[in-house]
């Protein structure tokens, strides 16, 4: 079964080119969704069968499909790489995705763009699927393009919007940035695993992760500093996918696609990548502390910037995409937390535990909110509707269970994986070299868990709770969603609940992820400190109880009271786009237009008067047609004495 | 090309380069013509005195350069004889006497054809051309011709380049005359006119009589070309006084 | 070379000489064929002096195809001198200019700069939308802001 593992990408891949191929023909778009979801049906079962097969995911094979490049020095495999890492997050992928496509086949009902989508979810999939499973360096690169460009094209779906068309031309534009800075530490690998590894004599490819994973212990000690300036890059490459400050400023633009994308896309799989890479260049990382330093660093204040800039939306889309910027930040704090002695390893372990926790509920969230924007006719400002309870049950329950699970309330799933990260912490406080910063970051994660449940609670008490209104677009009564919309989320809905559970007694991603080739093992697993486990409780339960007041007062519209000039600052993201603009933006396109401006004169007068030559030059030999006898006599001899001329000088 | 010293005239030891003929005949002629088309009828008394003083020069030099003899002598005659009347041809400004000139040098050109022992060749030269194609254009040259001489006839097309083209090519000619390697000169063996006539009717009788058929198109061409359509137009002479400038600028 | 041949030659290369200048430098119609003439026979006399140079007679009996030829060239070229008198009555051949090219006249210079202010850029019909039976955007202006 483990080579059936080429239908995981496969399938999905041949459901976009058919749903290319329907687009083309112009007939039968409106079964554009079968194609898509059968296609990521396979995939999902090939994943889990494949997952059950391989017990303690103790395994690893490498199935090679053919070879892109191999040209001197160059020698590029495509190969699927089976461990416990790639596998753990091939599940989370494309059951998520599964999940979202059964759901947007009712949610996208009636665009004209219906097969567009379906063909480009499938082709992300497609994407992001080989990005998990290859086995290669540069080929992880170059899927990480894919994805970026399926995200370009899904966050522009409704392209004649020029916000959208804006917002997906800034999402890859920073990415773009940050990848620069991933193609670097690539290629400073590729040309540091050439210095420490002979490749003439096994014809290794060098930047397959065996390879990789060998020279880095040499690399270790032969050329410290290159790992060091490698982790870097490859971290400022992992924040460009996964929205950190400060390339973060795309994410909550990038809502401008349709829900089920943002929901994809943006919480569960793409912006995962970031994590992904990471977790699986640790080897690398355990020997480059300075990367898992910045990384840490970075984690720690998104997760509280997001937090606060949460706080302050009244656009209930905008503060769930803080909201999955914050939780991200939480999984980079999980990685600063390996610092310590051959804690990488757990680190990991949390990072991948909070990973699948936040797809999951995250999911649940994207996916309810658009139920209420699709019964509140497209609006989705807070401020506009309320009271939702009884007129969205279904929907309520749904998004309470996200909504509870995000806050970190026992035994929903948030909680078990925050409280790995925190614990994780906690127990490293008394570490020497980096003791302190420890303690900093633990102090910035509880405050942005209180964040956390502050603003989830005061999203879910302003739209379910008070006083029932909602805009003249929801119509006469607003209708709950159908049936083949509620039933994806009902299945998320247990994973939700459980997912968390199960994980944790049962130990699985441990015993899957940890005996990773090459990662060191550390010591057992510890035990939870009750004291971090009350604390986070409590902090929980005061931020859900703070949400609450914030929720259900009245908004500053009705009371016209202004709002302080903090709430202004936070409401308007710190101006932080306005800065980027400004700094970075702004020059270019001035030189930009400077230079437009040389071309249009300059360039363009000089091929313009080099157009407007052979015409100079006709008008000037056509007045040699005077019609005048004696001229064209002239003429004649002329060239009768130039052919006497050469004559001579031949001979 | 051996420039000419005054020794090797007294001595007799010329190897005469046609050029030296040429530059000096040509020069005066050019001289001739410059002048002249200033817009005066009569060129000026420098060039005129100066053009024959290179004609003598010239005249002189070519006699000294060969051996005396009957045949030379004639040859030379005849030969400066038609220089003169061409210089003439290209100077005159009536038509006429264009002509006549014209008709002179030809009579000239017959002269050395028979020392280049092709007399049938001279009879039929001065038949044909001198007594029928001169005619013919004497005849429209009457024909078209006014009492006074017209601007057109006074003024030069192109003064400067006619004289500059003819030098260039004259000198291509004559470089080409003295680069010229002939192999050794035979005799004639059998009667002259005998031996053209064996060619004509054997060799070349194809030749022959494709140009009896090109006289006959030309014949019915010319025919058809001066055709007079309009018969009864009324002569220019009789609608409008001449108003074309005379030679002196008077008008009519 | 005998003197003879080189003198004949010589006296050849100056007829054609002088024919040429005269035909580059006369106006009168019937004078300028009469140019024409005058060079025909010096590239007859040149024959003569090549053929009595090598005693042969083919010289002789090229100079009568050239003689030939000049005849009728004469007699055609003397009906059109007439025709065309006979439509201008003067003899001038620089009246004769119809066939000529005149200077262009000036041409407006093309715009320098993009005049249109609105780009309005090619819309592809979006996916969809079949076109036979729903009416394509001609602009982005017509496109309508969808649902969702």
């Amino acid at each position: 079964m483990l080579n059936a593992i080429w239908l995981v990408p496969l399938a999905p891949l041949c459901g976009s080119l058919i749903c290319m191929a329907l687009i083309m023909a112009g007939r039968r778009k409106d079964l554009a969704h079968l194609p898509a979801i059968i296609g990521m049906a396979i995939a999902a079962v090939v994943a889990i069968v494949t997952y059950f097969e391989s017990k303690g995911g103790e395994f690893v094979v490498a199935t090679q499909a053919y070879t892109w490049l191999n040209v001197g020095a160059i020698n590029i495999p495509v190969s699927l790489r089976l461990d416990g890492l790639s596998l753990t997050h091939l599940n989370v992928v494309t059951f998520i995705s599964l999940m979202v496509a059964i759901y947007s086949s009712g949610y996208m009902k009636g665009d004209p763009g219906y097969a567009r989508f379906f063909a480009l979810i499938s082709a992300f999939v497609f994407c992001m699927s080989m990005l998990v499973l290859v086995g290669n360096l540069l080929l992880l690169y170059a899927f990480w393009e894919g994805v970026g460009l399926c995200s370009y094209l899904l966050i522009g779906f409704w392209y004649h919007k020029p916000s959208a068309a804006k917002a997906a031309m800034k999402a890859f534009l920073v990415n773009r940035l940050a990848d620069c800075a991933f193609l670097a530490g690539v290629i400073t690998l590729w040309y540091g695993v050439g210095l420490v590894l002979d490749d003439s004599t096994t014809a290794i490819a060098r930047l397959d992760y065996d390879a990789i994973f060998t020279a880095v212990p040499l690399l270790a000690q032969q050329h410290p500093d290159l790992l060091g300036w490698v982790g870097c890059f490859m971290l400022i490459g992992a924040i460009g996918k996964s929205a950190q400050f400060p390339f973060h400023v795309w994410l909550p633009d990038a809502m401008e696609g349709p829900t089920p994308v943002s929901a994809l896309i943006h919480a569960a799989t793409m912006v995962t990548a970031g994590i992904y890479l990471l977790a699986r260049m640790s080897p690398l990382l355990a020997e480059a502390p300075t990367a898992l330093l910045l990384a840490g660093w970075l984690g720690a204040i998104t997760a509280v910037l997001g937090g606060v800039i949460a706080l302050f939306q009244s656009d209930l889309k905008r503060v769930l995409a803080y909201s999955t910027i914050s939780q991200l930040g939480y999984m980079f704090l999980a990685f600063g937390a390996g610092l310590g002695e051959a804690t990488l390893g757990l680190a990991v372990v949390a990072a991948m535990f909070h990973l699948i926790t936040h797809a999951f509920f995250k999911a649940q969230l994207f996916l309810t909110a658009g139920n209420v924007m699709h019964a509140m006719g497209d609006v989705i400002d807070m401020r506009q509707f309320g009271g939702l309870k009884n007129v969205l049950p279904r929907t309520h329950i749904l998004f309470m269970l996200g909504a509870v699970a995000l806050v970190g309330l026992p035994p929903l799933a948030g909680f078990w994986s925050k409280e790995s990260i925190l614990g994780l912490l906690l127990s490293q406080l008394n570490d020497p070299v980096y003791g302190a910063v420890f303690g900093c970051w633990f102090a910035l994660g509880l405050a942005a868990a209180l964040l956390t449940a502050i603003y989830t609670s005061k999203a879910y008490f302003k739209t379910f709770h008070g006083k029932e209104h909602w805009p003249a677009e929801a119509g006469e009564h607003p209708h709950e969603a159908s049936t083949v919309m509620l039933a994806p989320l009902w299945v998320l809905a247990v994973g939700t609940v459980f997912s968390g559970i199960v994980i944790f007694y049962f130990d699985t991603l441990a015993h899957f992820i940890l005996p990773m080739p090459f990662l060191e093992v550390a010591h057992e697993h510890h035990h939870e400190s009750w004291f971090l486990v009350l604390l986070s409780i409590s902090i929980a339960v005061a931020g859900v109880l703070i949400g609450r007041w914030l929720g259900l007062r009245k908004s500053h519209a009705e009371t016209e009271k202004s709002p302080n000039s903090f709430a202004i600052f936070a409401e308007n993201r710190f101006y932080l786009d306005e800065l980027f603009y400004n700094l970075l933006v702004a020059p270019v396109l001035y030189i930009g237009s400077i230079i437009a401006a040389l071309d249009m004169f300059a360039i363009d007068s000089l091929a313009r008067y080099i157009a407007s030559l052979p015409e100079t030059i006709g008008n000037q030999i056509r007045l040699w047609q005077s019609g005048r006898v004696s001229h064209y006599a002239a003429g004649m001899v002329l060239g009768i004495i130039a052919l006497l001329t050469i004559v001579y000088l031949r001979s | 090309m051996i420039p000419l010293t005054l020794a090797q005239i007294t001595e007799r030891d010329i190897t005469i380069a046609p050029w030296h003929i040429a530059v000096l005949v040509l020069g005066m002629v050019g001289l001739l013509l410059i002048r002249a088309s200033f817009g005066q009828a009569k060129p000026s008394r420098t060039t005129t005195v100066g053009g024959f003083v290179a004609l003598t020069a010239a005249f002189i030099i070519n006699v000294i350069s060969i051996p005396w003899g009957i045949e030379q002598s004639l040859l030379v005659t005849f030969g400066w004889l038609a220089v003169v009347a061409c210089i003439a041809f290209v100077s005159f400004r009536t038509p006429v006497y264009a002509a006549l000139s014209f008709t002179a040098i030809v009579l000239d050109v017959c002269g050395i054809y028979i020392l280049n022992t092709s007399p049938f060749l001279a009879a039929s030269t001065m038949i044909v051309y001198a007594g029928a194609t001169i005619i013919i254009f004497l005849f429209v040259l009457m024909f078209a011709q006014r009492s006074q001489l017209q601007n057109y006839d006074l003024q030069i097309s192109l003064p400067r380049f006619s004289l500059l083209a003819g030098l260039a090519v004259f000198a291509g000619l004559l470089y080409s005359i003295s680069e010229l390697n002939l192999a050794e000169p035979k005799p004639l063996t059998e009667q002259k006119v005998e031996a053209l006539g064996k060619l004509m009717f054997t060799e070349y009788l194809w030749s022959v009589e494709i140009a009896g058929v090109l006289l006959l198109i030309a014949a019915i061409a010319a025919i058809l070309i001066a055709q007079d359509n309009e018969p009864d137009r009324l002569l220019e002479s009789e609608v409008t006084k001449s108003t074309h400038t005379h030679w002196d600028g008077a008008k009519s | 070379m005998t003197p003879l041949t080189q003198q004949t030659l010589m006296v050849g290369a100056l007829l054609f000489t002088f024919g040429l200048m005269g035909f580059l430098s006369r106006r009168n119609l019937i004078l300028i064929f009469l140019s024409v003439e005058l060079m025909l026979a010096g590239v007859a006399t040149n024959f003569i002096a090549f053929g009595s140079h090598y005693g042969i007679a083919s010289g002789q009996f090229f100079a009568i195809l050239i003689l030939t030829v000049a005849s009728c060239e004469a007699a055609i070229a003397l009906a059109l001198v007439v025709a065309l008198y006979r439509r201008k009555s003067t003899l001038d051949v620089e009246l004769w200019s119809e066939l000529r090219e005149t200077a262009p006249e000036k041409t407006k210079p093309v715009a320098k700069t993009d005049t249109n202010k609105e780009h309005d850029y090619p819309v592809l019909t979006p996916a969809g939308i079949d076109p036979l039976t729903t009416k394509v955007p001609v602009t982005l202006r017509d496109v309508p802001a969808p649902k969702a």
